[in-house]
C-alpha cells in the first residue's frame, strides 16, 4: 500500500501498488508477487518501442513512460505476471526498485521485505542452507545415539 | 469530496431489490468519526425502540472507518451494526481481515441493508457497479464454500466475501458474519440479522481506493507510531506478533483471571496445555495478518497427528483456546483448533458459542439438564467430541438441544429455568469475553457498563496496568487506578477507556496496536486522522467524538427500556469466591461495586442513581434531538441540583 501511495502521491490502492501478496486463506500460503529484475527480461524483448531499460544505477528493468504506449505485450511477456497496467495513465508500471531507495523495504517491519546486493543475498542464502543442514545431521545422529 | 472517507453511504433494499448511494453528510463525518461511530448513529436514528431484531425494520449496517484501506498500522477492521437478537437491544460486531479494506478501495464508507429478501441474495460489489444476485445455490453451504464459490462465480479469487455459515440461516443467535474465511464479527448475533433479511454474503472488488489528504505527513505519523511501538515495549511488540492473543492463557492464569470450568474458577491446573507457547511451536505453521497490520498476531494452524489430524484453522486465539479449553475443562489444544474452524465454517461466534456450552456443561453437572435434554450428548467438562458435536447442532439448529442452544445461554438459561440463569455468565443478555472480573474490577465495570453487553473490547482498561501515576493524572484525571482491587478512579478510567475505545472502532483501528504504548492512545488517532482526512483534529475534539459516540449508544439501549439494573455482573461474580489460584477467597464486593457504578455514572454526568443521561450532557455532545426523544418517552434524567456540581467538576 506504500507503494500504491508513494507511486500516485495521494491514492491507496492495491491495482496501483506494484508490489502485490496473493494470498491463499484456506492454504495459509501469502505469495508475494513482484518484479525479479530478470537478467535477461522478456518483457523487455517483446515491447515494441523499446521502453524498457534497465537502469543502470540500480540495475532495475525500467519502463520509460514517455515510450510506453501501453500495448500490454510486456504483460503477456512476464512469466511472473508481476507487470500493471495504469488505467488512468494508459501506461504499463513495474516495480523500480524506487531508484535504490523502496518504500516498500523501509516499511517493512519484520525485514521481509529487503534491499540488498544479490550476490550477498546469495550468500546468506547459503548460510541459511547449511545451517539448516547441519541441524538436521545433529537429528539424525542424535536418532542413532538412542 | 473528502480525504480518507470515500464519500459514499450505499443503501439497499432488500425488499424492493434495490439499491442506491447517498452522499456521506459532512455532520456524520465530524461528529461520527466513521465505522462504529457512523453505525451507531443510523442505528439511533433509523431503528425505531421495540423494533423486531429479526424483522424487517431492523436495519445492518456495514461500516469502515476514514483509516481503513490505507497505510495507518492495524486499521483493516470493520463494524457491523444492528439491533440484537441477543441482548434485543444496541448490537454491534467488530471483525479484522481485508474486508473492510476492500469495501472503502471499492468506495464506499457504509452499507445499510434494509427490508428483508423473499428468497436469498447476495450482493456484488464492483466499484461502481452494485448488484443484488441471486443466491438459492449458496443457501445452506457453509462459510468457507460459499467464500470459494463466489471467487469462482465473480472470476476473481481476490474478491473479498462475508458470509453467513448454515446458523446465521437458521437465525441461531450466535451466529456471525464471516469475512476472510476465518474472521469473525462475532457479538450480538450479527449473523442471525443478516440470516432474517436472506442476506447470504457480500463479495467486494475494488480498486477505486482511498485518497490521502496529507501523504507525506501520513507515512511521518505511521513511522512515528511504529517506532514507539517497537522501542518502548519491546517485549509486547515482539511477542503479540509471535504468539498473538494465545499467549494470555498463561498470563491470566498468572493474574487469576483465566476463566475456568464456566467462570467458576480463575485457575486451570493444566492451562500449561493450553499455552499460546505450545500452539505456536506445535501447530503454528505460518503468521498472516490483517490489512495494513504491523503485529501479524493471526496463524494459520495445521493439526498433524492425534484424532484432529488434517483439522487446519486460522485465528485460533484465546478465546478458542480459553474458552474451548480451560472454560470447560477441557485440556486438549488440538480439539480448541478443530472447534475454531468448525465454527468458522458453520459462521458462529466463539464467544456466544462456547459460553452456551461452558453453560450447558455446569448444568448438566448440576443436574439441570440430564442426558434426556440433550439428547444423549454427554456434557461433561472437558468431554471435547460432545463440544464438537454441540457445536454442530448449534449451527444447523438440529434436535432438542440445537434448538435450545441457539438461543444462547441466557434466552435459553430462561427458558429451561430451574435456577439455570445463575450460571449463565451474561450481561445485557450478551456473553462476556474471558477476562475473570472478580482479580480485575475495572474490567468488570467495563463489562457491565458496555453498550453491547458483556464485552472487554467496549473498554479494555489496559491503560489500569500501563500508565505510570503521572500519566494517569494527567490523562484519565486520577493517579489511583493501578490497584486491581480499588475502587476509586475506576469509574474514570473505564469511561476514559470506553472514549478511547470508541475511538479506535470509529477509526477501525485494532486495540492491540495500542496496547504498546500510553502515547499512542493520547497522540496516534488525532494524528493519524488529520494527515488522513486533512481536517484539524485534536486529542479533544477526537475524546468528545467518543463520548458522543458512546452516549448514543447507550441512548439506544435506555430507549429500549435498559437502566441501571441492566449495568450489573451476572450474581456469581458478587458471591462465590473463587477458590483456586493467587487470588483464591476473592469475590467483587456488590458494594464496592455499587460505589464503581455511581462515580462512573458522575464522572459521565448521567444520573448517578438511575444511570439515565442527562439534558445537560447531551446538549453538551450536540445530541439535543435524543434527550427530545428520550424526554418525550420519560427516559431522561429529572434535573436536580446535586447533577449541576458534578457537570462543572
Amino acid at each position: 500500500m506504500i507503494c500504491s501511495l508513494k507511486k500516485t502521491g495521494d491514492l491507496i490502492t492495491p491495482t496501483k501498488a506494484r508490489v502485490r501478496v496473493m494470498k491463499r486463506e484456506t492454504l495459509g500460503v501469502d505469495v508475494p508477487v513482484v518484479c525479479r529484475q530478470c537478467e535477461d527480461p522478456p518483457c523487455r524483448d517483446v515491447c515494441p518501442t523499446n521502453a524498457i531499460i534497465r537502469n543502470p544505477e540500480t540495475g532495475a528493468v525500467t519502463i520509460d513512460e514517455k515510450r510506453c504506449i501501453g500495448c500490454r505485450e510486456c504483460m503477456l511477456g512476464c512469466p511472473f505476471g508481476t507487470i500493471s497496467f495504469d488505467v488512468n495513465r494508459g501506461v504499463c508500471v513495474n516495480c523500480d526498485l524506487c531508484d535504490g531507495d523502496p518504500a516498500c523495504a523501509k516499511m517493512c517491519q519484520w525485514g521481509v521485505i529487503r534491499y540488498e546486493r544479490a550476490d550477498l543475498a546469495d550468500l546468506a542464502r547459503r548460510r541459511m542452507a547449511m545451517e539448516k543442514i547441519r541441524e538436521a545431521a545433529g537429528k539424525t545422529e542424535a536418532a542413532v545415539k538412542s | 469530496m473528502y480525504y480518507g472517507w470515500a464519500g459514499t453511504i450505499l443503501r439497499v433494499d432488500l425488499s424492493r431489490k434495490q439499491a442506491k448511494k447517498q452522499v456521506l453528510p459532512k455532520e456524520l463525518v465530524e461528529n461520527f468519526l466513521g465505522g462504529r461511530g457512523f453505525n451507531s448513529k443510523i442505528l439511533y436514528d433509523e431503528v425505531k425502540p421495540g423494533t423486531d431484531p429479526l424483522g424487517p425494520e431492523n436495519k445492518l449496517i456495514f461500516g469502515a472507518g476514514p483509516c481503513t484501506g490505507t497505510i495507518v498500522p492495524c486499521s483493516g477492521r470493520w463494524t457491523v451494526t444492528a439491533k440484537s437478537p441477543t441482548t434485543d437491544a444496541f448490537g454491534d460486531a467488530n471483525a479484522g481481515g481485508h474486508w473492510g479494506a476492500e469495501l472503502k478501495w471499492a468506495g464506499y464508507d457504509i452499507i445499510i441493508f434494509e427490508g428483508r429478501a423473499e428468497e436469498p441474495l447476495y450482493l456484488w460489489i464492483d466499484d461502481e457497479r452494485v448488484e443484488l444476485r441471486d443466491a438459492k445455490h449458496l443457501w445452506g453451504l457453509d462459510v468457507w464454500e460459499t467464500t470459494d464459490a463466489l471467487k469462482r462465480e465473480t472470476g476473481d479469487p481476490n474478491v473479498e466475501v462475508a458470509a453467513i455459515g448454515p446458523a446465521g440461516e437458521r437465525l441461531s443467535y450466535p451466529a456471525c458474519v464471516v469475512c476472510d474465511y476465518t474472521r469473525g464479527a462475532g457479538k450480538c448475533g450479527m449473523g442471525a440479522v443478516m440470516g432474517s433479511k436472506r442476506l447470504k454474503a457480500i463479495a467486494i472488488r475494488g480498486t477505486r481506493g482511498v485518497r490521502v489528504a496529507r501523504p507525506e505527513e501520513l507515512v511521518k505519523a505511521v513511522e512515528e507510531s511504529i517506532n514507539i511501538l517497537k522501542t518502548e515495549d519491546q517485549w509486547w511488540f515482539e511477542n503479540f506478533s509471535k504468539y498473538g492473543t494465545p499467549i494470555f492463557v498463561m498470563l491470566f492464569q498468572h493474574l487469576g483471571a483465566l476463566p475456568t470450568y464456566n467462570w467458576r474458577e480463575g485457575w486451570f491446573k493444566d492451562a500449561e496445555d493450553l499455552s499460546g507457547e505450545l500452539l505456536y511451536n506445535k501447530y503454528v505453521k505460518k503468521k498472516r495478518a490483517c490489512s495494513a497490520c504491523v503485529y501479524h498476531c493471526s496463524a494459520y494452524c495445521v493439526v498433524d497427528d492425534g484424532p484432529y489430524a488434517g483439522t487446519v484453522g486460522e485465528g485460533v486465539e484465546y478465546e478458542a483456546t480459553g474458552g474451548f479449553g480451560s472454560k470447560m475443562g477441557n485440556r486438549d489444544l488440538a480439539s480448541t483448533i478443530a472447534a475454531k474452524t468448525l465454527c468458522d465454517k458453520l459462521g458462529i461466534d466463539l464467544i456466544n458459542c462456547t459460553e452456551t456450552i461452558g453453560w450447558a456443561m455446569e448444568c448438566y453437572e448440576k443436574g439441570i439438564l440430564t442426558k434426556e435434554d440433550t439428547e444423549g450428548l454427554d456434557l461433561s467438562w472437558g468431554n471435547h467430541t460432545a463440544i464438537l458435536e454441540a457445536i454442530r447442532r448449534i449451527g444447523y439448529r438440529e434436535g432438542k438441544l440445537g434448538e435450545l442452544f441457539a438461543l444462547g445461554s441466557r434466552k435459553a438459561a430462561r427458558r429451561i429455568g430451574k435456577g439455570a440463569e445463575y450460571y449463565s455468565i451474561t450481561v445485557k443478555g450478551q456473553q462476556m469475553g474471558l477476562v475473570e472480573p472478580r482479580p480485575m474490577w475495572a474490567w468488570g465495570l467495563g463489562f457491565a457498563t458496555s453498550t453491547r453487553g458483556g464485552d472487554h473490547l467496549r473498554t479494555q482498561p489496559a491503560p489500569e496496568f500501563m500508565f505510570t501515576p503521572e500519566e494517569a493524572e494527567k490523562f484519565i484525571g486520577t493517579p489511583k487506578i493501578s490497584d486491581r482491587f480499588g475502587w476509586e478512579g475506576k469509574g474514570r478510567l473505564v469511561a476514559w477507556c470506553q472514549h478511547i475505545r470508541a475511538i479506535n472502532d470509529s477509526l477501525e483501528n485494532c486495540k492491540y496496536f495500542f496496547r504498546g504504548s500510553p502515547r499512542l492512545y493520547v497522540e496516534f488517532p488525532a494524528k493519524v486522522l488529520t494527515a488522513t482526512t486533512g481536517l484539524n483534529w485534536t486529542y479533544e475534539t477526537v475524546m468528545k467524538c467518543g463520548e458522543r459516540i458512546y452516549n448514543i449508544e447507550k441512548a439506544f439501549n435506555v430507549r429500549e427500556g435498559l437502566g441501571r439494573r441492566d449495568d450489573y455482573l451476572p450474581e456469581r461474580f458478587y458471591k462465590e469466591p473463587l477458590s483456586q489460584g493467587p487470588f483464591k477467597g476473592t469475590v467483587m464486593p456488590r458494594e464496592k461495586f455499587d460505589l464503581m457504578l455511581g462515580e462512573y455514572y458522575a464522572v459521565r454526568g448521567w444520573d448517578k442513581m438511575t444511570g439515565l443521561q442527562t439534558r445537560e450532557k447531551l446538549e453538551e455532545l450536540g445530541l439535543k434531538y435524543v434527550a427530545d426523544e428520550l424526554e418525550k418517552m420519560g427516559r431522561l434524567a429529572k434535573p436536580t441540583s446535586r447533577r449541576k456540581g458534578t457537570k462543572k467538576g
